[in-house]
């Protein structure tokens, strides 16, 4: 179905943003200028895979399919528009691991701690 | 040029900024090691996310790949070289999170001075303070 990819995206991307409002992990973590940050990281991110994108399909490595899940716009030759929305979810989807793994290793630390009763 | 040497390419640029972050890590009063773990943890989740929805991007036909330029190595659909990509993104974004991060703070205590160097945000023995003004 047109559109199918694009709404799996995008439901996804709700998804983490509510794992990251929920734990504080990444654009909701509790320091000034946390929401910013991730913006430009998410777009910094986002840049570098774009230009492996198009570095990639010049070169010839890889193109469009024939899935009918695809919207059917085309932003460049093999680059269709739900790309975009992938690279920055990619990006995004990294910050909020790490934010939960740098949580997880805190609370491992922290217990460490106070086991040993110093 | 073959997909896996551009892929090489880019995974070493990514990791240039790592080894800068990780260098750099305890001037902003946090240690090294933390961010190795960070890095290296977040990668292996990413690993396994890419193979799972890859391998469904791939069974969707969502793109096609120019087998020529392929190792040949798939782990479920996901030729060897995906793999890369979410590499990458742990190299660079938490380093990249961590610098970002280091600036602001130093500017914040540089905005203020006379005011405790982060000694109040430090927890007890966690770290060395910060040396913001070296």
């Amino acid at each position: 179905m047109s559109g199918m990819y694009l709404a799996c995206l995008a439901l996804s991307a709700v998804g983490v943003a509510l794992l990251d409002r929920r734990w504080r992990l990444a654009a909701w973590r509790d320091v000034p200028g946390a929401g910013r940050r991730t913006l430009v990281l998410v777009g910094v991110g986002s840049a570098l895979l774009l230009a492996w994108d198009l570095a990639a399909i010049a070169l010839g490595f890889y193109g469009r399919g024939a899935s009918d899940a695809l919207l059917g716009v085309w932003l460049a030759p093999h680059l269709p528009l739900e790309e975009v929305v992938f690279v920055a979810f990619l990006s995004y989807v990294t910050l909020v691991v790490a934010g939960g793994v740098g949580h997880v290793l805190a609370r491992r630390v922290g217990t460490a701690r106070a086991g040993t009763g110093s | 040029m073959t997909y896996a040497s551009l892929a090489v390419v880019v995974v070493l640029a990514c990791s240039a900024v790592t080894a800068v972050a990780v260098a750099t890590e305890r001037r902003r009063g946090r240690a090294p090691s933390r961010l190795v773990a960070v890095t290296v943890l977040t990668a292996l989740v990413l690993l396994v996310l890419t193979v799972v929805f890859d391998s469904a991007m791939v069974a969707a036909d969502l793109f096609r790949y120019d087998e020529s330029a392929l190792v040949g190595l798939r782990i479920g659909l996901a030729p060897v070289e995906d793999l890369a990509w979410p590499v990458a993104t742990a190299l660079l974004l938490p380093s990249l999170a961590a610098l970002l991060e280091g600036r602001a703070r130093v500017r914040d205590a540089a905005g203020a001075p006379g005011t405790p160097r982060l000694v109040d945000t430090a927890p007890a023995g966690a770290a060395r303070l910060p040396e913001v003004h070296r």
